[in-house]
């Protein structure tokens, strides 16, 4: 009896004594810990040399060390990160429809908009042509440097480790304004202007050819189509004979054909935020590609797990009705990786899809990221 | 003495031992389904860590015809069982194993009882602590655990297991071991009941040459405004902190109730808080919600809370809109988000404060330093075969400053807390040079252990008891 009642007791004032948390808690701390800074390799390897970069429209170079994502809010077109990079920090590259240079009003609003991003008051239209300076580069740019309000070029000759600062170069493709932008506090701008200044004036029309290293660097491959491997940002690989590694669009990560005209297979390597509404409606768009017709639930579309790219992925393969062997067919394989799902599509007519399947499975199972992918 | 024994009868009531344990079954199972929708940490909370839990019916339709309905039954919850549970228990150990020793034989199994637990527990802070990885390993008791003091206090531990076993023969007579076994059910019960309340888990996260004093709760927001030059604290050089916690930014969204504190020359009203978050830049179509700091030119949306069943388990990303307000005067509206990894900062009254919202931090008395961290792979693959941290161990007070190697199954156990080698970090392509350490902080880890010995040793004595007297009738 009395064991009984002294556990009684026990539980009972534990249960009763589990205090409450204040809501506001006020206390002294020490300062964050420095952003990290990774250790300089003694030699950059080979994929990391500068690398070209293609945007639709323009061209730069990356300086060393740097890679590129695309980006991942859907407006971002690509994140350049500098190889030792604090924190989130990246130089952001985005694409505003309009030709900036034609539409005054749009430039100071834009500008505003910066500043409003770094606690500085708006200006008006007098006060813009004293932040604009030309960028020395083959494609015409002008620079905004703002640095925020706390800058401190007053009294005191240390740099404030608060104070805001954005750096701005944009660039006109005829069409449209290219944005790219280094915004962090200013110690970390300051620590990569050098390079940025580097990377801006790289900037060249499309059209223009790439410095020689950059065009070896960015095309690994050999020219006989006997190509062995290739890397595109954030991703690589080996390439199977016979495939030829092509530019694609700027939503490509990476874009191989086989064959020519209209015999050809085509493989693509894509990206995107989410799960780009919904594994269904996925499934049903390449069924509708192939000729094929769209099913309830995914379930009802044959698929096969396999691992690659160190995840578990899901290949599909979509085959047209009928026998006619130059219908369209396809093989898609769905690789998630944190807040991006991967695609790596092959799609052809029907005869030529299925020679391709053997070099297809050696080439998925020869990618690898080259990202932290964090 | 018979009014309590009518109470406690039906109390003890086998029938209401199994009808808990069939109800328990179907809390656990509901909480399983549950977790199509809700985080495991979420369903634990609400389930099992709840007095009430609401369980929707839609996780029960196979169906699937109450898919987008919110019809909920009212449950109890894990607390309200596993408490009917341990007084059904009390109160049929009460009835039913009543003490039967007298006078000298009543105090010597009570006082060998005490001893026991005693030698117990000396044994478990200076051995068994050790054999079951529970003990801190502090320098001074690194030093102290040579293998004689081992020896010794296993004797001194195994000792006390007789003493025990004796003790409760005294008191039980022939129902020790039954006594014995319950008692480890009752631990076992108390266990969860002190983890519920008191463990803690939470992560560090540390590059290579990095130094930090804290660890962060990933389930659980705070909104830190940090006074980086305050003019009075102890260490020059330390900022001066104001956190609010989530449970008073969620209690205040949406009702235009001020924040406020003498330690803060303005107030803070949610207009908005998001458990779960996404951001985008702001454009035509997702204009930006916020009027001043990075926010302006970024669009919040609120996502579902991630589910236990997603298989990559990342962790809600909270965001919060707060306007800031100096008596009635408007300072602006910010968006705060664990998102953004820089703070925003607002200046008032001539004094510059940070905004913050980041996940609930907790500061260490000790520091620890990444040295190292290495991620080894199979040779020719991209299959784990090793994650480790290298890392520094500083405590002034306690005069500690020695290297540790955390890795896989090898956790290090200090200041009460076992850090486990949880993730690895990168900045770099190709390369591993941060850490992610798991906190987890349970004064009752001890228990479970100790709670199956009891079980072991009850049973063990019960059954072999059964076993001899049904030999010996056999041999008769």
């Amino acid at each position: 009896m009395s064991f009984a009642a002294g556990l009684t007791a026990t539980v009972v004032s534990l249960v009763g004594c589990g205090d409450e948390e204040p809501l506001i808690r006020t206390y002294a701390a020490p300062k964050d810990p420095p952003p990290p800074v990774a250790i300089q390799q003694e030699s950059a390897p080979p994929m990391m040399a500068p690398t070209a970069a293609r945007g639709a429209g323009l061209v730069w170079t990356l300086p060393e060390g740097w890679r590129q994502e695309p980006g991942t809010d859907g407006i971002t077109m690509f994140r350049l990160i500098p190889p030792d990079a604090p924190g989130n920090f990246a130089v952001t590259v985005t694409r505003l429809g309009m030709d900036l240079s034609r539409d005054p009003a749009m430039l100071l609003s834009n500008i505003n908009r910066w500043r409003g991003q770094i606690n500085l008051p708006p200006i008006d239209g007098s006060q813009v042509a004293p932040l604009l300076s030309d960028i020395d580069s083959e494609a015409p740019g002008i620079l905004i440097d703002l640095p925020g309000p706390f800058d401190p070029g007053g009294n005191s000759n240390e740099p404030d480790p608060l104070a805001q600062r954005i750096l701005t170069a944009l660039f006109l493709d005829g069409s449209g304004t290219w944005f790219i932008k280094a915004h962090a506090d200013q110690v970390t701008v300051s620590r990569y202007e050098a390079a940025y200044r580097q990377l801006i004036a790289s900037v060249r029309p499309a059209g223009e050819s790439a410095t020689p290293s950059a065009q070896q660097a960015s095309r690994p491959t050999g020219s006989d189509g006997n190509a062995r491997t290739f890397q595109s940002r954030g991703i690589a690989g080996e390439v199977p004979p016979g495939w030829r590694e092509v530019a694609g669009s700027s939503m490509r990560l990476a874009s191989f054909v086989v064959g020519d005209g209209e015999r050809k297979v085509d493989i693509a390597i894509t990206a995107f935020p989410g799960d780009v509404g919904g594994l269904l409606a996925n499934i049903n768009r390449w069924r509708g590609e192939v000729g094929l017709p769209p099913v309830e639930s995914a379930e009802q579309q044959s698929s096969m797990p396999l691992t690659i790219l160190g995840t578990t992925s899901t290949l599909f393969q979509f085959v047209a009705p009928g026998d006619d062997p130059n219908r369209p067919n396809s093989i898609v394989c769905m690789v998630p990786r944190g807040r991006l799902t991967y695609f790596i599509k092959m799609m052809g007519p029907r005869a030529m899809v299925e020679q391709q399947i053997e070099p297809f499975q050696d080439f998925l199972r020869s990618l690898r990221f080259t990202d932290s992918g964090s | 003495m018979s009014q309590v024994r009518a109470i406690l009868e039906p109390i003890a009531s086998l029938r209401i031992t199994v009808v808990l344990f069939a109800l328990s079954m179907f809390l656990i199972f509901a909480g399983t389904l549950a977790q199509v929708e809700m985080s495991n940490w979420a369903v634990v909370e609400s389930y099992f860590r709840s007095v009430l839990v609401w369980i929707e019916l839609k996780y029960l339709d196979p169906t699937g015809l109450l898919a987008k309905s919110r019809l909920a039954i009212p449950f109890p919850g894990g607390f309200v069982l596993g408490g009917l549970m341990l007084i059904n228990l009390l109160a049929a150990h009460a009835i039913r194993f009543r003490i039967k020793a007298r006078n000298k034989k009543l105090v010597a199994g009570v006082v060998g009882v005490l001893v026991s637990i005693v030698m117990l527990w000396q044994a478990h802070l200076h051995a068994f602590g050790d054999f079951l990885n529970l003990a801190d390993q502090t320098t001074a008791h690194m030093e102290a655990a040579t293998l004689s003091s081992n020896v010794i206090y296993t004797l001194i531990g195994l000792a006390g297991l007789a003493l025990m076993c004796f003790a409760m023969w005294l008191l039980f007579g022939k129902r020790d071991g039954i006594v014995l076994l319950h008692a480890g059910i009752i631990l076992m019960l108390a266990s969860e009941g002190v983890t519920a309340f008191f463990a803690l888990e939470s992560q560090m996260h540390i590059f290579e040459g990095q130094t930090v004093a804290y660890s962060s709760d990933i389930r659980e927001s705070e909104l830190a405004i940090i006074d980086p030059a305050p003019k009075q604290v102890e260490r020059p050089g330390d900022d001066w902190v104001v956190a609010i916690s989530q449970s008073l930014l969620l209690s205040h969204a949406g009702t235009n109730e001020p924040i406020a504190t003498p330690d803060l020359p303005f107030t803070v009203t949610v207009d908005r808080y998001m458990r779960h978050s996404d951001v985008l830049r702001a454009s035509e179509r997702f204009p930006a919600q916020a009027t001043h700091g990075v926010g302006a030119s970024i669009h919040v949306v609120e996502k579902p809370q991630v589910a236990g069943t997603q298989t990559d388990q990342q962790a809600n990303m909270p965001s919060a809109l707060i306007t800031l307000w100096r008596g009635s005067e408007k300072l602006g509206t910010y968006l705060v988000s664990t998102w953004l990894e820089q703070p925003q900062y607002v200046e008032v009254d001539g004094r510059r404060y940070a905004l913050f919202l980041r996940f609930r931090r907790y500061y260490k008395p000790y520091t620890i330093e990444l040295l190292e961290v290495r991620h080894d792979k199979f040779v020719g693959t991209e299959m784990a075969r090793n994650f480790s941290s290298r890392v520094r161990l500083r405590n002034e007070q306690q005069k500690e400053d020695r290297e540790v190697l955390i890795y896989m199954n090898h956790p290090l156990r200090y200041n009460g807390e076992t850090f486990f080698q949880s993730q690895v970090r990168s900045t770099r392509p190709d390369t591993t040079d941060g850490t992610v350490l798991l906190l987890v902080e349970n004064p009752g880890a001890w228990m479970p252990y100790y709670s199956c010995l009891l079980v072991t040793l009850g049973m063990t004595i019960h059954f072999g008891r059964m076993l001899f007297r049904f030999a010996g009738r056999a041999l008769a």
